[in-house]
């Protein structure tokens, strides 16, 4: 096991670099000038002239050839540090730490509330297959899964903010103030874990031992407890990692929409001004935090599921 | 002998879209006290629609008519809640496919324990003595070794005798045991027939065997039923039908057996939902003739073995003139 971990966070390493890099030239060859970019969002159109140019390319050494840059990037990244921003001009890692803590929380609370909404539903939907509810869940899966997320956003303000008043439009303002964000990046992992679990559990329910599970004469309870969410649950662990993933993605959209100040909020400011190294700092942040989860998700797959045991390469 | 189980008339259709696919028709035998009948006949002809109908685990869509009395009670239509009482502890059974028949997720040894702590309050110790003791009968690891085994750790004729532990445990009255050699190779085959047999002798259990392997059929069953299109053909002692076989289906049966020269019945059996006019055979038979197309009612041939063909006693006079010239 501790042989499997190792090599999967030397592949994370490799991921790591391969995006880090891949971004870094993809912002290269993106139009614009990277030193107009930023006095523009930091002073203003106004400020623009050959002068301010010149000082801002001689101070984050814009002059030198990209290849250059970036070996310098690099270096700064392998000793630890990530850089200065050029747009607020102080280290990116001490932006990213305080942001970090607003997204997790975001996240958090759109994960926990999509699982305790998402199992218990798709759990029950299966066992009343083509019931009422089962209709229900799959005409809603199939609705929310189509809507976009911002415009949920605009709809759930629209209804809880401006008709009935009882949530804070945006910014982070209170708890009552994480209520419509952490909703809103949930409606989509709702849709897909309740349909992941549902058919998940429609499998289980269809196998030999669950006639054997009855045949025993064991109470009905045990049966769907012990037998068939038991058997469920691994295929949805993989889904709920690779919805983290979607947290994080989504996350971009929805800090910016209700002005949450999250790594995704600034992740699109940076873009805009063409920082960087803070884009590169959220970018390899995201990255790492989604290929983090993917490890932790094998490991806990492991614990739960007896068929699963990895080892450092050769079959167990 | 006790009657243990009474089937009476049983019908069993299935609805598909509007329509009522009939799949066992006016089926009845019955089973006594620590006998084995084995129920044979081809893919398809309803035995294990017929062992499900027992166990009450047909699907959703199933119109079951008839009666089926075990002790005397009735248990078709009895409530749900009350049957369960019956399931594990009175009637248990042995699936099929050992592959796919235990769960995956749970140890072979508790997989087994839950039979009897879902019934009685045991203490844990002797429960998984009781676990132990079982697999040491049917010959798997014991002490302890197969107990914390997942299904998949281990062979298809261990699942398979995991399988038989459990219908053994609870001691069980009736089992109805469906196809237990079909998923294991041949050496295998006797192995298993051996463990049943020895059930009934060591514990006095009663069995319904569906297969449709006639040779293990003819080891260890004491009666032997034939299926042929939802209906039982022939029903006798299992000399009887073995050797001196009356319905013409039987007959083709047992000539098709590899021993007795591998003589492969003619057609095919026709589908549920276009049966000939009376006898379902008739159409394959070499017997055939005007009274075959009116409905066929079960009739005693000789002293307990009764069969479904109105032209018996003509096919026993042929046999027999067969046999003297």
């Amino acid at each position: 096991m501790a042989k499997y971990i190792v090599k999967r966070l030397g592949v994370v390493l490799i991921v790591l670099w391969l995006v880090s890099t891949l971004t870094y030239f993809m912002v290269h060859v993106t139009p614009g000038d990277t030193a107009k970019a930023i006095i523009v969002s930091v002073y203003g159109e106004d400020a623009v002239s050959e002068e301010t140019l010149e000082r801002v390319r001689d101070k984050f050494d814009l002059k030198k050839p990209v290849y250059m840059q970036y070996l310098e990037w690099l270096k700064d990244v392998a000793t630890g540090h990530l850089g200065t921003s050029y747009k607020y001009d102080k280290p990116v890692l001490e932006m990213l730490a305080i942001r970090v803590p607003n997204t997790i929380m975001l996240g958090g609370a759109a994960f926990l509330l999509s699982v305790i909404i998402a199992l218990p539903i798709g759990i029950l939907s299966a066992l009343r297959h083509n019931g009422i509810l089962d209709h229900g869940v799959r005409g809603f899966v199939l609705l929310t899964s189509s809507f976009p997320s911002f415009w949920i956003a605009l709809i759930l303000i629209i209804i809880f903010s401006i008709r009935l008043k009882l949530l804070p439009v945006s910014g982070m303002t209170g708890a009552a103030s994480i209520v419509l964000p952490a909703v809103t990046l949930s409606v989509g992992m709702i849709a897909t874990t309740t349909r992941m679990m549902r058919s998940s559990m429609l499998d289980v329910l269809g196998q030999d031992y669950m006639t054997v599970a009855k045949l025993k004469g064991l109470k009905p309870g045990k049966i769907i407890w012990g037998h068939a969410i038991r058997n469920a649950i691994p295929p949805i662990v993989t889904v709920l990692g690779l919805q983290i993933g979607h947290i994080l993605g989504g996350a971009v959209i929805v800090e910016n929409i209700f002005s949450w100040p999250g790594i995704g909020a600034l992740f699109i400011d940076a873009v805009n001004a063409k920082d960087l190294p803070m884009i590169e700092g959220c970018v390899l942040l995201i990255t790492f935090g989604y290929a983090i989860v993917n490890v932790i998700v094998d490991i806990i797959y492991a614990c739960i599921d007896p068929r699963v045991r990895y080892t450092g390469g050769e079959r167990a | 002998m006790k009657d243990l189980l009474q089937v009476k008339d049983l019908n069993v259709g299935f609805l598909v879209g509007k329509r009522e696919v009939q799949v066992l028709r006016n089926v009845s035998f019955s089973i006594g006290e620590g006998e084995i009948l084995g129920v044979i006949g081809e893919t398809g002809c309803g035995k294990s629609v017929t062992g499900s109908a027992v166990l009450r685990l047909l699907p959703e869509n199933a119109l079951v008519k008839g009666e089926i009395l075990y002790k005397g009670k009735e248990i078709l239509y009895m409530e749900e809640e009350n049957y369960r009482e019956l399931r594990g502890k009175e009637i248990s059974a042995i699936p099929q496919s050992p592959g796919t028949s235990l769960n995956p997720m749970m140890k072979v040894g508790n997989q087994v324990a839950e039979c009897i702590t879902g019934k009685e309050i045991r203490k844990r110790e002797s429960v998984r003595t009781a676990v132990n003791d079982i697999f040491r009968r049917l010959q798997l690891p014991g002490k302890d070794r197969c107990y914390g085994n997942y299904p998949w750790e281990l062979s298809g004729g261990m699942c398979q005798r995991v399988l038989i532990g459990m219908g053994m445990i609870t001691h069980a009255r009736l089992l109805i045991v469906d196809e237990p050699t079909k998923a294991i190779d041949w050496a295998l085959r006797k192995e298993v027939a051996d463990i049943l047999l020895r059930l009934k002798q060591e514990m006095g259990c009663a069995m319904m065997m569906i297969t449709h392997d006639i040779g293990v059929a003819s080891y260890v069953a004491d009666r032997v039923a034939v299926m042929y299109c939802g209906e039982i053909v022939e029903v006798g002692k299992t000399e009887d039908i073995l050797h001196h076989p009356i319905h013409p289906y039987t007959r083709g049966l047992i000539r098709a057996m590899p021993a007795n020269g591998f003589e492969v019945m003619e057609g095919f059996m026709p589908s549920f939902s276009d049966l000939p006019e009376g006898c379902n055979f008739c159409t394959r038979c070499r017997y055939r003739d005007t009274v075959c197309s009116r409905p066929q009612e079960m009739e005693e041939a000789d002293a307990g073995h009764w069969v479904r063909c109105r032209r018996w006693g003509e096919i026993i006079k042929s046999r027999e003139e067969q046999l003297c010239s």
